[in-house]
């Protein structure tokens, strides 16, 4: 899932200058699951806002709301008659969700509350480690179920460096080697001998450096027809 | 598309019909140093109060019948008391409130005596009760009639789970009670060890004896072991795999009396034929027998520690009373570190001292390294003495049986040593982490400290005492409003109690049986899916505007 | 002056009970709200107090290892913290807001309690904002 945190308050209240009607957004999909955005996070931020503003008196009008998926157009849509008369609005989605509500909502500044940070997974409750860095174009198979594009620090598809020791990376002796639980992972499954197994340059084309990425199914897209076809709303 | 939004269903709070108030005066307590009348003036500016009362004290019979009357007006649904703590007088007005068609879970009681008038005066008492009353009222009018169902047909069958004595004295001692019996043995063949004690408590009458009287109403199921449990106090069903077969039968409680199991004090094979242990021992003498010449009593392990088991100390005074008894010229001692003589030990260790039986403390282990002899370091005398011995008896080591499949079916927790957790043994003895599930047995954490007996008898007392009376089922339970929830497992993962899980329809729902109401899930939902009846976060919110002196938002 | 205790059902109200029956004086300023368990608390219910115009919040729980609910207390505990990190980012001193563990028995400790969290106040000044 997407893991992302709050950004510090003291931060949101110097982008909020100016603004007076503020609605706080939430979203109860992934950035709810990692405890940064969901309902309670959004009451916490808005009373948090709230008593800042009566400290200093600054009359800010803070609601609040939790959308399902704010990353889906239909889900955000719900928000139309809750930002009327709004001139801001503080995402607490991670940073898809908060494109998609400025999108749909050009009159009013979107807010990011949320720092997002990568596609991760909780360790445990409260530990949450970045897993895949999204390449499009995938190598788990050659690499024990480990992804070296997103834990190794420096991506390497042929590890490790030099700069592993003792299981630990150089960078901080709190991160793992990715490259030394690969070989322990090849190791379990019985195929250690994929490490003699040069991985080839990897095409980077599916990845960022081929700029923003769109993909299309073609199949799943309804046809003017089919639209033309529907009854009912859209 | 309809989007989860705060106005959902379970939102709104019904403005309560009308809320009655008692001031209790508590016979001048309260009334000597608050004015009631200023508070009755506050009041009445409350457009959900509908009736007053100024009470001189709650705790007289007429007032109560008083009360009464001005609940049955069909003007009110719910009252608030504001007199002593909710704690000391909560049964009595629940009781109350049943017998007015009022329901008992729109009862508000405001401490006005203990957190008010017992600690303030004046001006400054005043003030403060009258927004402990604003509290309260704001409480009341915010509560909302708590689920709840009574149980019709009450179970009152024991089911025992045990494999030693403490599961034979709480059998026997719940069929004293009235109940029926079954006890299921996950061991194997159920053996009834007293490990020395009853010497002490002496009633009682015997295993086979009371499995005579009993007759059918006792039902015991060796080599059988508890496959599921489910329910809650007065309707348990369990599933018991047994050698016959599957079978599930209806429990009231359920009683753990798990005990340690026989092992082999490694001290024993290390000196070999001149060395017994108390067990071996007191059977010796049962059958008549005695040990020749001198017999030194080592109630200690290799490091030196006395085991933290008052059966040892019960055992080693036993014997030792025992001996001397029957030979009154024998020499016995007794070598430890310390002597944990609880409840009627305590009269065997003065007689065994009386009787002549020679207690040595030191603080280390004895040098053993001649045979038959030992030099051991008296703490008292600051000497070492030299003991030869003809027999040396060695403490019983038990080891604490595997517990897993009862610890996972009911889900209770093991300590670090593999014994059952008590979860709290000050305020809720016996009890264990599910409702309805009594502890006991020297398999479980120890800190009662009243020895095996006792401790069975004390958990048959709190499950049969809990079968009393009228049972509810559910309760302000925590609820998933589940058009919120995320399918996180947050809550999965924080309750203490195992009572959440994620239901087919992929959201989580709280198992009420597991489920004890303290609300950390509530507090932790990150969806804020979570809430208490009677203690929804609108509610504290509220409570927390009206102690500050605020109306609305 | 305005206090608000957060109290458990359990030792939490039960050692205020006890700090009357034993005939402790303390300051009159503290108003209880009662919770099942002080694992019940919430962030924003501290942070409300505070924009409803308390001075100081304290929240009584039982001693840890003795919750009546395993480890609800604990919880708290943690939630004390994150709220206190939250006060600092908005300018409210920290201590205005603390966490007691006090056994049923301990009336004087709750009295005490409520003693330090005056003197905090009155070291601190009045809180956020006044109603």
């Amino acid at each position: 899932m997407i893991i992302a945190e709050q950004k510090g308050i003291e931060e949101l209240i110097g982008i909020l200058e100016g603004h007076k009607d503020i609605l706080v957004v939430g979203c109860r999909s992934c950035v709810a699951i990692c405890l940064a955005g969901g309902e309670k996070e959004v009451g916490v931020l808005s009373e948090a806002l709230r008593l800042h503003s009566d400290m200093r008196s600054k009359g800010w009008n803070i609601s609040e709301v939790t959308l399902e998926r704010a990353c889906e157009k239909e889900w955000a849509y719900e928000l139309d008659q809750l930002v009327e008369g709004k001139d801001c609005v503080i995402s607490l989605a991670c940073g898809v969700g908060a494109q998609v509500i400025q999108e749909l909502f050009p009159d009013v500044r979107v807010v990011p509350g949320l720092n997002t940070s990568n596609m991760g997974a909780p360790e445990e409750q409260g530990v949450y480690n970045e897993k895949c860095g999204g390449c499009g174009d995938c190598v788990l198979h050659l690499t024990g179920g480990i992804c070296p594009i997103a834990r190794c620090a420096k991506s390497l598809l042929n590890g490790p460096c030099g700069g592993s020791q003792e299981g630990k990376c150089e960078i901080d002796p709190e991160v793992p080697c990715a490259w030394d639980q690969i070989y322990h992972s090849l190791e379990k499954l019985g195929r250690l001998e994929l490490m003699d197994v040069p991985i080839p340059p990897k095409d980077w084309g599916p990845s960022r450096s081929g700029g923003p990425r769109k993909m299309v199914r073609s199949e799943a897209i309804l046809t003017d027809e089919q639209n033309r076809m529907k009854g009912g709303k859209r | 598309m309809k989007a989860p939004s705060p106005t959902g269903p379970h939102s709104a709070i019904e403005p309560p019909k009308g809320i009655a108030l008692f001031l209790c005066g508590c016979n001048g307590k309260i009334g000597g140093r608050i004015s009631l009348d200023e508070l009755k003036l506050d009041a009445m500016n409350d457009e959900r109060v509908r009736s007053i009362d100024v009470m001189e004290d709650c705790c007289r019979d007429e007032e109560l019948d008083r009360m009464r009357l001005s609940l049955m007006t069909g003007e009110v649904d719910r009252f608030v008391v504001a007199g002593c703590s909710y704690k000391t007088s909560f049964e009595r007005f629940e009781r109350l409130a049943i017998g007015s068609g009022i329901d008992p879970s729109l009862i508000e009681i405001c401490n006005l005596n203990e957190q008010c008038a017992c600690v303030h005066e004046g001006k400054e008492a005043l003030e403060k009760a009258r927004r402990m009353l604003a509290v309260s009222i704001q409480r009341s009018a915010m509560l909302q009639p708590v689920p709840r169902t009574k149980i019709e047909d009450v179970v009152r069958t024991m089911l025992v789970i045990g494999n030693g004595h403490s599961a034979a004295v709480a059998s026997m001692g719940s069929f004293s009670l009235g109940h029926d019996v079954m006890l299921i043995c996950p061991g194997g063949t159920f053996k009834d060890e007293s490990h020395g004690e009853d010497v002490f408590t002496l009633e009682e009458e015997g295993f086979d004896r009371f499995r005579k009287d009993a007759g059918g109403r006792f039902t015991l199921i060796e080599s059988s072991e508890l496959k599921g449990l489910a329910g809650g106090p007065g309707r348990f069903k369990a599933d018991i795999a047994t050698p016959h077969g599957d079978i599930q039968t209806d429990a009231g409680c359920v009683i753990v009396a798990m005990d340690e199991e026989e092992a082999e004090n490694p001290l024993q094979t290390r000196f070999g034929e001149r060395c017994t242990d108390q067990h071996s021992l007191g059977s010796m003498l049962r059958s008549g027998k005695r040990p020749k010449g001198t017999v030194v009593m080592l109630a200690m392990d290799e490091s030196g520690e006395s085991a933290f088991d008052p059966m040892s100390t019960h055992e080693a005074v036993h014997n030792a009373l025992y001996l001397k008894g029957s030979s009154p010229r024998s020499d016995v001692y007794i070598v430890t570190k310390e002597v944990f003589a609880l409840g009627q030990c305590e009269f065997g260790y003065r007689r065994a001292q009386e009787s002549g039986v020679k207690i040595v403390r030191t603080d280390r282990f004895p040098d053993l390294s001649k045979e038959g002899e030992m030099a051991v370091l008296d703490v008292h005398l600051g000497e070492t003495l030299l003991l030869r011995y003809d027999l040396l008896v060695v403490d019983n080591v038990r080891k604490v049986p595997d517990m897993k499949g009862i610890t996972s079916v009911i889900g209770l927790p093991l300590d670090r040593s593999g014994r059952l957790r008590r979860p709290n043994a000050k305020l809720k003895p016996s009890s264990s982490l599910r409702e309805g599930v009594y502890l006991c047995g020297t398999a479980t954490e120890r800190n009662l400290g009243i020895g095996p007996t006792l401790e069975a008898k004390a958990a048959v007392a709190r499950a049969s005492a809990s079968l009393h009376g009228e049972l509810f089922a559910e309760g302000d339970k925590a609820e998933v409003w589940q058009e919120k929830c995320s399918a996180c497992l947050t809550c999965v993962r924080t309750c203490p109690y195992g009572a959440p899980s994620i239901e087919e329809e992929g959201r989580a729902s709280i198992d009420v049986d597991l489920c004890q109401g303290c609300g950390v899930c509530v507090g932790i939902c990150p969806s804020k899916a979570i809430q208490m009846c009677s203690f929804r976060d609108d509610q504290i919110q509220a409570q927390i505007r009206a102690a500050l002196g605020g109306g609305g938002r | 002056m305005r206090i608000i205790a957060l109290v458990c059902s359990f030792c939490g109200y039960a050692s205020a009970d006890m700090a009357g029956v034993t005939g402790q004086s303390y300051p009159a300023s503290v108003v209880p709200v009662r919770m099942p368990c002080t694992g019940r608390l919430d962030v924003s219910h501290i942070l409300s107090a505070f924009r409803n115009g308390a001075d100081a919040v304290m929240v009584v729980g039982c001693l840890e290892g003795n919750c009546n609910y395993q480890y609800g207390n604990i919880e708290a505990r943690k939630r004390v913290e994150q709220a206190r990190g939250i006060l600092a980012q908005l300018g409210i001193d920290g201590e205005r807001v603390e966490m007691f563990n006090i056994a049923s028995n301990q009336g004087w400790r709750f009295a005490e309690a409520v003693k330090e969290m005056e003197g905090r106040v009155l070291r601190l000044g009045p809180g956020p904002v006044r109603r």
